[in-house]
């Protein structure tokens, strides 16, 4: 009966063991190699230029446990000149008309039609050029997962290039902040050193940059930089 | 043969302006049509669920109004 008894037990630990082995293989399949704190997730808007843990954001080839931790763009002060264009290609027709008209310059020899189509197109132009200047600074844009740091270059509509190196190959970090405009609006370049095949990757005119450093000097131990 | 009565007419201003602004208006539809293949691109690289939907139909809304209006000079000018 003892023997029994002892048998049992022998079992049971056996069991519980194996169950207790399992369970550890489980969890190293499942759960990433670094753990990050669960943060609150924000959302990202249309005219976002830096967010700490997005929520909304995803790219191409993601992988499940992969979550993005920065998201950053050009400041959104750096679209002031194209802004500044815009709004005066947009009342540049009400300007010259006046003017014209002073200097008795007319365009009689176009038919009414013609003056509307054209208006219509130089409008329709002036909102495409704004558009594709928007979308120019929009899809600029530099990611820092769990795993990576990945940077999306998008420029004149027909060039686009797409960057990424993993953490482990990133070896400093740094920022320049120069000028009075970039000190006054708080933005700077972000450059980062790897050993990849990428020597470096620049975040251009990013907000907050020392924030930015922060965080991947913390992704890749090197804190204690600031 | 209006064309040509036109040209006889001496009325050629009108017709170097319509094709100048026919083929400009093309051309500008052409780009637009490149920029909303772009931006569904990109939106297939980097997307924020939010604002992918509305880019999107900017730049289509952008893109019909271009075609609608070559199509428009077409028909009336």
């Amino acid at each position: 009966m003892p023997d029994i008894f002892v048998e049992e037990k022998t079992k049971t630990s056996d069991n519980a063991t194996h169950h207790h082995v399992k369970e550890g293989h489980e969890k190293e399949e499942s759960e990433p190699l670094m753990h990050f704190p669960k943060l609150t997730k924000k959302s990202v808007h249309l005219f976002s230029s830096f967010c700490e843990n997005p929520g909304d954001i995803t790219f191409k080839n993601q992988e499940k446990n992969e979550d993005v931790l920065l998201f950053v763009r050009k400041h959104f002060i750096t679209n002031f000149l194209w802004i500044t264009i815009g709004i005066f290609l947009l009342i540049l027709p009400i300007i010259i008309g006046p003017i014209g008209f002073l200097l008795n310059i007319s365009l009689s020899f176009l038919s009414a039609k013609f003056v509307i189509f054209f208006t219509l197109f130089y409008y329709l132009a002036v909102i495409s050029y704004l558009f594709v200047r928007f979308i120019t600074w929009y899809f600029n844009v530099s990611l820092v997962t769990t795993d990576r740091i990945i940077d999306i270059d998008f420029s004149d509509v027909i060039y686009k290039n797409l960057a990424s190196t993993t953490l482990e190959l990133v070896q400093d970090v740094s920022y320049t902040q120069t000028g009075v405009f970039r000190t006054f609006f708080h933005y700077g370049d972000v450059l980062v050193q790897t050993a990849g095949e990428n020597t470096h990757f620049d975040f251009d005119a990013v907000p907050k940059p020392e924030d930015v450093v922060h965080i991947i000097g913390g992704l890749i131990g090197k804190d204690g930089n600031l | 043969m209006e064309i040509f009565n036109s040209f006889i007419n001496g009325d050629i201003t009108n017709i170097v302006v319509k094709v100048f602004f026919l083929t400009c208006s093309f051309l500008f539809s052409i780009f637009l049509l490149v920029v909303f293949k772009q931006v569904t691109s990109m939106n297939a690289i980097v997307s924020d669920e939010n604002d992918s939907l509305i880019l999107k139909l900017i730049a289509f809304s952008l893109l019909i109004s271009s075609v609608s209006l070559f199509l428009a000079a077409l028909v009336i000018l």
